[in-house]
């Protein structure tokens, strides 16, 4: 018979053991299920991660507003010359005040896809093939003929005389008179007189003057911007491919631009939503915005400027216009 | 005296044409029950709907098949012909050529040819194609997404419960009629349904 210390002794081992078996056991299973986890990553994953963080250092730009469009599609932004807002989308045209209050409603035919607004605060409009002109108080003024069958108007740029039409459909820019006559085709292939040719593998297809009065056209597949005489004569470009941040990304970017005052670029891409600014001769100096700002998948992030320089980004997926401002360094 | 509430004795010729009326009858009606039965329960079959589909790459490892039924199809009329297709071309890459390493498919079933200056045409090898979605999630983050993922009806063996289905994390299959059984883009999908 044992005596009630060898019982304790003999339990203590039994229990030492147990705890060392279930130890093992648990340990063991532990680094069996860590290292399948580990062994499921999968290397070949389509993966542009560390591209969405390239450039975090030359961010100059913070948010310093935002503007809720009661909209369900919005396609469209543009600041007029008294820094008014005007945002186009589903069958209407939204104008707001300098502080983001809803001022008034225009209510159309259709969308606008972009639009315009001139020192007159006259409102150019393109709806799909064709553009409508509109006074401030939101009467129509014209609606222009049709630019043919193949026509998918995508920017507008208006000078003092001349109105400039992007045709994603046809690749090139049309110029009008501001009765809304055709006058040229502006960026059809010409080797005699060195003009690439546009190249717009997906409606987005941009154009702006310049404070020199120059037009400046988004040759998206050729991750360039081009600059033309209002006659159309090719004068120089710049741009190149790249997923780093120095670069457009992607098959075709930048898929918006705008020109500050003193004649850089603010552009904004798609795959990578992301905004930047450049010098007037294409030298990156600035990010407004990086991927992590914007909602996987956001695409069409139109721009526009006022007369303080701020930026506003139109983001289509979370219905909003989103106002950035240089910060004070 | 006649009782009048006798029936009349029913006569051969009268029974066999009430017999054949009947038959006649049953088989009209049977044949019309029949063609309404099977116009009201056509056969269903699976698809992958592109327009929800993830490209989590499920769809190439979880088919019963040893090779996936799920392969990668073009809209061409969709496609933008571009010399940097992010369908085609790893991302990042700084060569716009063929070689291996600059390809995104893993198993070299995107094919590129030239066209023009600058366009190229993409087809798919579906011998090749594994049904990973990987082009498809390149083309979709950068391009058009002409490219995506399509249950090929000559492969699938349409079973009961798709194991790809069970699997998928955005519940993009369903069940769509066999008369309709892709869910296409673009001019195809116009052709498709006017077929």
């Amino acid at each position: 018979m044992l005596s009630f210390k060898q019982k304790k002794k003999r339990l203590l081992t039994i229990a030492v053991i147990a705890v060392s078996v279930a130890g093992i056991l648990y340990f063991g299973y532990k680094a069996i299920r860590d290292n399948s986890a580990r062994s499921q990553g999968n290397p070949f994953e389509y993966d542009i991660e560390d591209f969405k963080k390239s450039g975090a250092a030359l961010v100059h730009y913070t948010e310093v507003g935002q503007i809720h469009i009661e909209l369900r599609f919005v396609s469209g932004v543009s600041v007029g010359p008294d820094d008014r807002i005007y945002v186009s989308g589903d069958d209407s045209l939204l104008i707001f005040n300098g502080d983001g209050i809803l001022h008034s409603t225009i209510s159309m035919v259709g969308p606008a896809y972009c639009l315009f607004v001139d020192k007159n605060h006259d409102l150019y409009l393109g709806m799909d093939d064709h553009v409508e002109v509109y006074d401030r108080r939101g009467a129509k003024k014209s609606s222009w003929e049709s630019l043919g069958e193949e026509a998918i108007i995508t920017s507008i740029a208006v000078s003092e005389n001349n109105v400039f039409v992007a045709d994603a459909g046809n690749h090139i820019v049309w110029k009008l008179d501001k009765s809304g006559n055709r006058l040229k085709r502006i960026g059809e292939k010409d080797e005699a007189r060195d003009i690439p040719g546009f190249i717009i593998p997906s409606p987005f297809f941009d154009v702006a003057l310049d404070p020199d009065g120059f037009l400046w056209v988004a040759n998206t597949g050729r991750h360039s911007l081009e600059n033309y005489t209002k006659d159309g004569d090719f004068r120089t470009s710049w741009g190149e491919f790249s997923m780093e941040i120095e670069g457009f990304s992607g098959c075709c970017n930048p898929s918006h631009f705008a020109i500050l005052e003193d004649g850089s670029f603010v552009t904004s891409e798609k795959g990578l939503a992301r905004v930047k600014v450049y010098n007037r001769i294409g030298e990156l100096v600035s990010v407004v915005a990086l991927p992590d700002q914007f909602i996987e998948g956001t695409v069409g992030l139109d721009l526009a400027v006022d007369s303080s320089q701020r930026i506003y980004v139109l983001d289509p997926r979370q219905k909003l216009v989103r106002i950035f401002e240089k910060k004070q360094l | 005296m006649i009782d009048k509430t006798s029936k009349k004795p029913l006569k051969r010729r009268d029974f066999i044409r009430k017999s054949l009326h009947a038959v006649a009858g049953l088989t009209i009606g049977g044949l019309a029950g029949i063609l309404f039965s099977k116009s009201s329960s056509e056969e269903m079959v699976w698809q992958l709907d592109p327009n929800i589909c993830i490209q989590c790459e499920k769809c190439s490892v979880n088919c019963v098949l040893p090779h996936s039924a799920v392969k990668c199809v073009h809209s061409y009329s969709v496609c933008g012909y571009c010399d940097l297709c992010s369908g085609y071309l790893q991302p990042g890459t700084k060569v716009r050529d063929t070689g291996a390493e600059s390809q995104l498919c893993p198993s070299g079933a995107l094919k590129r040819t030239y066209v023009e200056d600058p366009y190229f045409e993409y087809t798919i090898d579906e011998k090749l194609c594994v049904g990973c979605g990987k082009c498809v999630k390149g083309c979709n983050s950068f391009g058009n997404g002409s490219l995506y993922l399509q249950t090929r009806h000559d492969r699938c063996l349409n079973c009961n419960q798709c194991s790809i289905a069970r699997r998928c994390p955005s519940q993009a299959w369903n069940r769509v009629p066999a008369s309709r059984s892709y869910i296409l883009k673009g001019d195809e999908k116009k052709k498709f349904l006017k077929s």
